[in-house]
């Protein structure tokens, strides 16, 4: 025993915590709603590169230019037909259009390219309805609208009913026709990951169907042409947990329950039933949820947020979020 | 003493890094809420904690980490005490003023706890719990589990996924931790009040 533990031996530290107990938590409702707003104001927060801008265009000719050239990269380019917008990034990331290469550019043109770093990603709305996050040490040519080429990296495309969208890498071509399905392109090889509806996958002289049903999702692995792997992939495995570091999140201000359980059902790949008409009619009232927040689509905040509403989630499948009101 | 990990974790925060501010709030969020919680009325802790955690995310690239993080947000807590005290035109004059009580004073040099009596005894709940607070939240959770949980050093290897050496090893750290914290903590009564 050292001097110091002479002093506090380890009996007494065990009888002074035994004393005192075990702390106090904070109310989960009130953690809920400074959660929200912390993290919406951290979204608010300016970017790096944006700070870095801010600090150097008075003081260099060349800097100004640098934040002219950006300026016109982020206009919504007039002549050009917009390819989508980039909704949220974070990290490391760059994007290079016809006009040249930016850092903080929005809207995207036919032929734009985007690439991540080490801890880069991004989100991204192409079309109306569909969105492609990209991960970490990705890069991307989003050639339109409705055709992607992933050279490397792993994407993920949520796109609704309606939108067809193809992604071509360099052994296949992955199409769908609304569904939610990742896409991993890594030197030889190609995975598709599959949480809702259906894929096309063509890969050499290969095609294949893979689909999501009740909570079961699919993976199929190439090595190269050669398919490898075809097994089951749940849609709420963890495996799917990166796409929610592509997202800002959910801004619960004047939404209703339901548009808030509808997106964390989508996110968190489970579907969305309510006990009742009843209690479906009453989590549409329009704009229930306050403060400006922005949320997760975890379980754990989905029922923080249900707790300040007259809302529970009630006991169901794993791949199932079925809402009642509360018990009293 | 440079504060490392807490001036990692500012710079990931700073470089727009989601899971860094994630990690943020949950460490340091219900530790802070316990720091205001013991200053002024609950009924204004939400707001304050909020304000504060706030306040500190923007002000973040000024932290330098020459104090512990949660030192530095203490400050912006009390900051913000001060001020929604001014707002509210009250007195600014904290709820628990610990070193005042003489009998807190004769606990906090004499660790003999079989003889401490009741009022004492709550002073010793809240400053043990303090310390807790300041230690690294990995620290506090391990000194929980194992002296209040009564978790074997198997059960918390098995927790954390990791061996049992580890384990022995962080315990040895969180026991120095504490004891040099508690001692901290006892002298910062000093500058709380």
């Amino acid at each position: 025993m050292n001097r110091e533990d002479s002093q506090m031996p380890d009996n007494d530290i065990a009888q002074l915590l035994s004393i005192a107990g075990k702390r106090d938590e904070p109310p989960a409702q009130v953690q809920a709603r400074v959660r929200a707003a912390v993290m919406a104001s951290f979204e608010e927060l300016p970017h790096p590169e944006t700070r870095r801008l801010r600090r150097f265009i008075p003081i260099t000719a060349a800097a100004a230019a640098l934040a002219l050239a950006i300026v016109l990269l982020e206009r919504p380019a007039q002549q050009i037909p917009s390819a989508g917008e980039i909704l949220f990034s974070s990290g490391e990331t760059q994007v290079q259009n016809t006009a040249g290469t930016a850092t903080r550019v929005r809207h995207l043109t036919a032929g734009s390219s985007l690439h991540t770093g080490q801890d880069g990603r991004l989100l991204v709305a192409l079309g109306s309805q569909t969105q492609l996050r990209a991960d970490a040490q990705t890069s991307v040519t989003v050639e339109s609208a409705t055709e992607i080429r992933l050279h490397q990296g792993r994407i993920y495309i949520d796109s609704a009913a309606g939108e067809k969208l193809s992604v071509r890498t360099r052994y296949g071509t992955v199409e769908d026709i609304g569904t939610q399905f990742e896409v991993i392109a890594r030197d030889d090889t190609l995975a598709v990951a599959v949480r809702e509806g259906s894929v096309n996958v063509s890969v050499g002289d290969r095609q294949l169907s893979s689909r999501a049903a009740s909570g079961h999702g699919e993976r199929l692995r190439f090595e190269q042409t050669r398919l490898t792997e075809r097994s089951v992939l749940s849609t709420t495995d963890s495996h799917w947990q990166w796409i929610h570091r592509a997202s800002p999140g959910f801004k619960l201000q004047n939404h209703s329950v339901a548009e808030f359980l509808d997106w964390a059902a989508r996110e968190s790949g489970r579907t969305l039933d309510f006990e009742s008409a009843l209690v479906r009619q009453q989590a549409e009232m329009p704009a229930a949820l306050q403060g400006n927040a922005a949320v997760g689509a975890d379980l754990e905040t989905i029922n923080q947020v249900l707790r300040t509403t007259r809302f529970e989630q009630l006991p169901a499948e794993e791949h199932q979020l079925l809402i009642g009101f509360r018990s009293m | 003493m440079l504060h490392g990990d807490d001036l990692k974790l500012a710079k990931r925060i700073i470089a727009h890094d989601r899971q860094a501010a994630e990690r943020f709030f949950d460490e340091y969020f219900p530790r802070l809420y316990r720091f205001v919680a013991r200053r002024i009325d609950e009924s204004a802790c939400e707001d304050i904690v909020q304000e504060t955690m706030i306040r500190a995310l923007k002000s973040l690239y000024s932290y330098r980490g020459e104090a512990a993080l949660f030192t530095w947000l203490c400050q912006i807590g009390r900051h913000e005490i001060s001020s929604y005290l001014r707002r509210h035109g009250q007195r600014q004059q904290l709820q628990i003023s610990l070193d005042d009580n003489p009998q807190i004073r004769a606990a906090l040099e004499s660790i003999d706890f079989q003889q401490v009596d009741t009022e004492a005894r709550v002073a010793l709940e809240q400053i043990v719990q303090l310390t807790l607070d300041y230690l690294p939240e990995k620290y506090s959770r391990l000194l929980e589990w194992k002296y209040l949980e009564g978790l074997s050093v198997q059960e918390i290897a098995a927790r954390l996924q990791t061996g049992t050496i580890s384990v022995q090893s962080l315990l040895a750290r969180a026991r120095s931790a504490f004891r040099d914290c508690y001692r901290e903590v006892a002298a910062e009564l000093e500058v709380l009040v």
